[in-house]
């Protein structure tokens, strides 16, 4: 910046406002009647979510045979979808926890909508472990508690790691959104009546604003960001313990944690960018989310994009490099096999197309970020499909090899979660600010009245 | 107020009335139906929670009892042990050396409640037939039979029903051989081999189930397949599991075969003439081999000339043969099949092939399973049912006793024939009885010795012609001539190399699928896992099938291999062949899509010389956990791939043993199979290998570490543990398993297989009386494996610690060990240092399966072996 300004961050928010319209306007989405694009993504969640019950239900009634999984993949859609919907909700852990570490302003008219989408795409995420079981109804034995046989779930397995990783990530982003909407909440108590006044009540927790509320308040989430910023990175790396752990051509690598993480950073910011466009046009929120913020998510983007590219590569280099013929067979099969379309497909998006977000032209071109938003996730979702079921497909003896095919309730069974996304989330900015007033209206006095 | 209850209203209510709240027969009702047919047998029906005041005879609680028998498959006698369990038969080992499959699978019809048709009313039946006799000719067709006790009936009701015509059908005839022997030797025979006495060995187009003593034969050839080793050629039309364990073969059209075997004859001097050709030095190497000491064995579909020339050959090299009586007083064969159609009135008691029973004065079917076209269908008495005798391969008499009462009303063809004579059927003889309790046939066969009379050259019968494309009509290796097209067990017994299930396939090379212009469709359909394989329009001998194309590795150009079980002719096997492509598709279900070995070592083949010069391979061991703490035994199995045939009967035993379901087509071909043994076949350079693989009782196992509520646990014994009962069905343990050798259960597999196909009704199918008592079923969603027989272990365990002492050296034998006619798979106690195991794992060419796994299995492997003739160059041998 060449020029001299007030604040490097002033224009963060853009245009001319007062505190007041600037908190009529944040609070429209939940106060104003819905616009016609939240009623058609309502509608669509929800039939979305009717058709996931049906599938749970043929799921639990007919046993996972409904399923395209088979003997040498035993993990299908299940695990692909699993990890493609954690990886998800890390967008929104990264930005809550360690922007706010960092004192990153631009964070504070995001992490409102990024947590909520956490919170849904881990909900989302947790099903599926839930659901693969062969005996569901026996879930609650991979939770340590004490039984009259004292047994005790395996700690050597990962699959327990996971449950303790998942429980926490959802402790702590639950936990973290709601603190954050405490204020707000007391602040729709006094703005509302009726059922809503009386549900705001409770939530509120009785803030009244006063300074020893803000001085704890303030306190609490710092140490919160400070628990959960650890959480943004092991997550994801203890799902990733899953495939790292065994010993399956093409899961064997310890690179995997970061692999993972980085794959869920960039999953995560695209599925947010994927979201926040369209919100931003229906709700006109364009002074408060403004193109330099969608500038920022896209360099993150970029970055940790560039890290899941390199360890493709690296995983190439690596499966000629150690000299394993079960390893290298895995890298032929994935790039000349019958799957090597999917392959191609992943390599194209996150690594070929990936590259355009260097360039502003591209970057600030709302239209191709918002298609490049999407085809990330749709990377992610063939590089999780390439991990699971590519390399289960083709492990060591080729007496088993046997491709995975997945059936309706596969396919239904995720687009059902993503409609039960979808209509989690538009029903949360309904009742919810997508937007944190309290943290925008700090921002908008640090930024007009120094 | 309760109405309260009084003794008989509770009586009625607790033994009796359970809720069961589907189909249309109660559970009285079907205990009425089905299991009181079982009171009939014997005195005692079990009923819950109420013991014994006198403990019947031959009733072992809790345990189990073996009794001898002879079970009959295509008419000859297959001495089997039989274990039974309070009253049910329930599994069964060869008593001798081998058996084929079939006897065990038959397991299966035994219980089948699709085998119980309407009431049978034998006196209307036999009065109909008697009426049917009196007003004019009536034709009776047997299957191949041995029994001399059938014989004496049948003559005497030819005495008294003149009208009464006998003719044996078998679509899989043995005629060839006896008139092979008429042209060599004047009179008709049946040559009984003992192929483990010689050096060198000639399969001539003949396959381990294709001929009656075919799994003998393996279990004497396998002896000699550790060194020193015989050597083994094969020349043939198919592709065999006999030919792929052959140290050189030769592919061959039919015609060809007979061609080379002319070839090898007068280079032996058995006739005038000298070879056309030496089949690129294939046959002066064999020759000098087999004069050496050799026998050469062939196929039954080989022409009268061709079998002819066998047994002047086997002279000559003075092979180890004996000549016996021919064990059937009349060869069957495929003819009987248009006198059946033509017949006006018809008693049909043949198996395989059905003639069309309509629009016949009189017709009448004898079979296992009821028969709807026939007016007559009375049930036949399943063969651990019947008492009888028969003949087996080698000549010898057994009898047989019925181990169980008929339970749907079957008789034996004895019986009926007494039925209609009005006679009755002695009882079991005290010879029969003492037979059977020593185990030993009731009498030897008769030897007569033969020689070649001199002109044979001049006498010999014209051997096959060439043409283009020709096509042999072979037994289905689990449907054999489509007789067991009823038993799941068999229908999803994957065929021998290639490994299909559940469908007959016209087997054709690569080149000639090529040559059809189908070779890159069904290529492209294989690369993405697509069942549908083209349909052809097989034509021979004027008749027509419609056969899905399946091409195998192996098979020689221009030669097709059909089942029988899907194209029958009644006029012979082998025919010049057509083949058109119909444009449609049929969805065909192997178990196994890959089989040429990629960059992974799956299986070790050695020559014999490098063998015997290799040290014993030192595994590295290498782990961050603790050795486990150690127990009385360490078991361990060792399986010889030089010894298996891979004909799948370690499979089929395991399944039937271990209580595994059967899946169906549909769930095989979305790779759901559950059996717990799997056969693994790759083409590799050296030929066909076959290689079971189970679960490897790893003891750094990948499966234990990964299951989140310990379900899989290793025993202090070496056994990888599977608690079903804490299983919650994550799958990881098989996701990581580096030989898939776990199992799923992805539907309810245990309770539709015993219910056929409604698991709701599994309960009331008598088909659970075909659960091992031992062995838990296994319920939807939890994961399975090879236990090493565990319960066998505990069994032995337990007897040993009621006599008081240890456990015997090999006193514990796994279903799979028991049957395997290779004698290929060894179980033992590592700590036993009696124990052959130990010597197992230290030859050379002993090795673990995937060893850079690091999961130290218990299940290890000795290398293939291979001798193949140092004169023949590297490209003649292998397939």
């Amino acid at each position: 910046m060449a020029h001299k300004e007030p604040h490097p961050d002033h224009d963060l928010i853009q245009g001319e406002w007062t505190e007041k319209t600037l908190v009529e306007k944040l609070l429209e989405p939940v106060e104003k009647p819905a616009p016609r694009p939240w009623r058609v993504v309502v509608a669509v969640g929800a039939a979305l979510t009717l058709v996931w019950l049906y599938s749970l239900f043929v799921t639990f009634v007919k046993g996972l045979g409904t399923w395209g999984i088979n003997q040498p993949v035993a993990w299908g859609f299940d695990i692909v979808h699993f990890v493609w919907w954690i990886g998800i909700g890390h967008a929104g852990t990264l930005i809550s926890a360690i922007l706010v570490l960092m004192r990153q302003n631009w964070r504070d008219s995001l992490n409102r909508v990024t947590e909520a989408m956490t919170l849904f795409a881990v909900l989302a995420a947790a099903t599926y472990p839930l659901i693969h079981m062969g005996r569901p109804q026996l879930f609650y034995w991979v939770m340590p508690y004490p039984t009259h046989m004292a047994l005790w779930p395996q700690y050597k397995s990962p699959l327990s790691w996971d449950v303790l990783a998942i429980m926490t990530y959802l402790t702590i982003s639950t936990l973290f959104l709601y603190l954050g909407l405490i204020p707000d909440l007391a602040l729709l108590r006094e703005r509302s009546k009726g059922w809503r006044r009386k549900l705001y009540g409770w939530l509120s927790l009785g803030w009244t604003g006063n300074a020893v509320h803000w001085q704890r308040y303030r306190a609490v989430y710092v140490l919160l960001a400070g628990l959960a910023t650890p959480v943004v990175i092991s997550v994801h790396s203890v799902v990733s313990m899953d495939f790292a752990y065994g010993l399956v051509p093409g899961w064997h690598l310890t690179v995997f944690p970061p692999f993972f993480a980085a794959g869920a950073i960039y999953s995560g910011f695209a599925m947010a960018l994927t979201l926040i466009i369209p919100l931003r046009k229906w709700y006109r929120l364009e002074g408060v989310i403004t193109d330099r913020h969608l500038d920022w998510m896209a360099k993150v983007t970029l970055a940790s994009g560039l890290g899941v590219a390199y360890i493709y590569l690296l995983e190439i280099f690596i499966a000629w490099y150690a000299g394993e013929p079960a390893e290298w067979a895995q890298q032929l099969w994935r790039m000349t096999g019958p799957y090597a379309p999917y392959y191609w497909a992943m390599m194209l998006i996150n690594v070929v197309l990936l590259q355009t977000l260097w360039f502003p032209r591209f970057r600030k071109n709302l239209t191709w970020l918002f298609i490049f938003s999407i085809l990330a996730n749709v990377g992610m979702w063939l590089e999780r499909f390439v991990i699971v079921i590519i390399s289960l497909s083709h492990d060591f003896l080729p007496g088993n090899f046997h491709l995975y095919y997945p059936t309706w309730v596969d396919w239904t069974l995720f687009l059902g979660t993503i409609g039960f996304f979808l209509f989690g989330l538009a029903l949360f900015i309904r009742i919810f600010p997508p937007i944190a007033v309290a943290e925008m209206v700090h921002l908008f006095h640090r930024l007009r009245k120094h | 107020m309760k109405e309260p209850r009084g003794y008989k209203k509770a009586l009625e209510r607790e033994p009796f009335q359970e809720d069961v709240p589907f189909g249309p027969v109660t559970r009285r009702g079907f205990l009425a139906l089905g299991l009181l047919s079982l009171a009939a047998c014997t005195p005692v029906v079990r009923r819950k929670g109420v013991p014994y005041v006198r403990q019947p005879e031959w009733v072992v609680e809790g345990g189990e009892a073996e009794f001898v028998t002879a079970l009959p498959h295509a008419g000859f006698a297959e001495p089997v042990r039989v274990k039974v369990y309070q009253e049910r038969p329930l599994f069964m080992a060869p008593l001798e050396r081998a058996m084929s499959p079939y006897p065990l699978a038959g397991l299966y019809a035994l219980y089948d409640p699709a085998r119980q048709g309407k009431a049978p009313d034998w006196e209307g039946f036999y009065a109909a037939w008697r009426q049917a006799l009196a007003e004019g000719e009536t034709l009776l067709v047997l299957p191949r039979t041995t029994s001399p006790s059938l014989e004496g009936l049948l003559e005497r009701a030819q005495a008294r029903f003149p009208n009464l015509r006998v003719a044996r059908f078998e679509a899989w005839s043995l005629e060839n051989v006896y008139l092979g022997a008429e042209a060599a030797f004047g009179r008709r025979v049946w040559p009984v081999y003992a192929p483990e006495k010689v050096e060198t060995v000639l399969l001539l187009d003949v396959e381990a189930h294709e001929h009656p003593a075919g799994y003998l034969w393996w279990e004497a050839l396998s002896r000699r397949r550790l060194p020193p080793m015989n050597r083994i050629y094969a020349v043939e039309s198919g592709a065999s599991l006999l030919g792929s364990m052959a140290d050189h073969r030769l592919a061959l059209k039919p015609s060809q075969v007979e061609a080379f075997l002319l070839a090898l004859a007068q280079t032996l001097g058995v006739v005038q003439g000298t070879p056309a050709l030496d089949y690129g030095g294939f046959l002066p190497a064999l020759a000098e081999d087999l004069q050496r000491g050799g026998v050469v064995l062939a196929g039954p579909q080989l022409s009268p000339g061709a079998q002819a020339l066998v047994m002047a050959i086997n002279q000559v090299l003075k092979a180890p043969v004996r000549y016996v009586e021919p064990p059937e007083k009349e060869a069957a064969t495929p003819k009987a099949f248009q006198q059946a159609e033509g017949a006006e009135r018809l008693v049909w008691a043949a198996e395989g092939p059905l003639p069309s029973l309509s629009g016949k004065a009189f017709s009448a079917a004898l079979s296992l399973y009821p028969n709807k076209a026939a007016s007559w269908s009375l049930p036949l008495a399943h063969p651990l049912e019947a008492s009888g005798q028969h003949r087996d391969a080698e000549g010898r008499l057994w009898s047989s006793q019925a181990l169980i009462q008929p339970l749907w009303g079957g008789k034996t063809l004895e019986e009926v024939l007494a039925g209609l004579l009005g006679e009755e059927l002695p009882a079991l003889s005290p010879e029969e009885k003492r037979a059977l309790a020593e185990g030993r046939p009731l009498a030897e066969a008769r030897e007569v010795p033969m020689e070649v009379r001199p002109g044979l050259e001049g006498r010999l019968p014209p051997l096959r012609k060439e043409a283009p494309w020709e096509l042999t009509l072979r037994p289905d290796a689990s449907l054999y001539d489509g007789r067991y097209r009823d038993n799941p067990y068999l229908q999803e017994l994957p065929r021998p190399l290639s490994r299909l299930v559940w469908d007959g396939a016209l087997l054709l090379s690569e080149e000639d699928a090529e040559a059809l212009g189908l070779l890159a469709d069904i290529r492209a359909r294989e690369r993405r896992a697509d069942p549908k394989r083209p349909l052809l329009r097989v034509k021979a001998g004027g008749k027509e099938a419609l056969l899905p194309l399946w091409p195998l590795p192996g098979l020689p150009k221009g030669s097709g291999v059909a089942p029988l079980s899907h194209f029958f002719h009644p006029e012979g096997v082998v025919w010049p062949m057509e083949v058109a492509a119909t444009g449609r598709h049929y969805p065909l279900v192997s178990t196994q899509y890959h089989g040429y070995l990629g960059e992974v070592e799956a299986v070790k083949v050695l020559e014999e010389k490098r063998a015997l010069e290799m040290e014993a391979h030192k595994e590295k061991r290498v782990s961050f956990y603790p050795p486990w703490p150690q127990g009385e035994h360490a078991w361990a199995m060792t399986v010889d791939l030089s010894r298996c045939l891979g004909c799948g009967l370690c499979t089929l035993a395991c399944q039937v043993e271990n209580n595994i379901p059967v899946v169906g087509k549909e769930e095989v071909a979305k790779g759901r199979e559950m059996h717990w043994i799997r056969i693994d076949r790759y083409f590799a350079e050296e030929g066909v290998v076959h290689q079971p693989v189970m679960c490897q009782h790893c003891e750094k196992a990948p499966c234990e570490a990964v299951c989140p509520v310990a379900a899989t646990e290793h025993s202090s014994e070496g056994l990888n543990l599977m608690v079903y009962n804490r299983c919650v069905g994550t799958k990881y343990c098989s996701a990581n398993c580096p030989y898939k050798a776990r199992r799923f259960n992805f539907f309810p597999y245990g309770e539709a297989f015993v219910g056929k196909g409604d698991p709701r009704k599994a309960k009331e199918s008598p088909l659970s009386l075909l659960m091992n008592p031992e062995v838990t079923v296994r319920s939807r969603g939890v994961m399975e494996k090879c236990t090493y027989c565990v319960q066998r272990i505990e069994t032995t365990r337990a007897k040993a610690a009621m006599e008081g002492r240890k456990v015997r050296t090999g006193e514990v034998v796994t279903a799979c060990q028991e049957v395997c006619p290779g004698k290929a798979i060894h179980f033992g106690d590592l700590l036993d240092p009696e124990d052959p195991i130990q010597a197992h794992r230290k030859e050379g060419r002993h090795y673990t399966l995937l060893e850079e796994a690091n999961t130290w299995p218990r299940t290890t492997y000795l290398a293939h072996l291979k001798n193949p003739n140092p004169k023949l160059k590297e490209g003649e041998h292998g397939a």
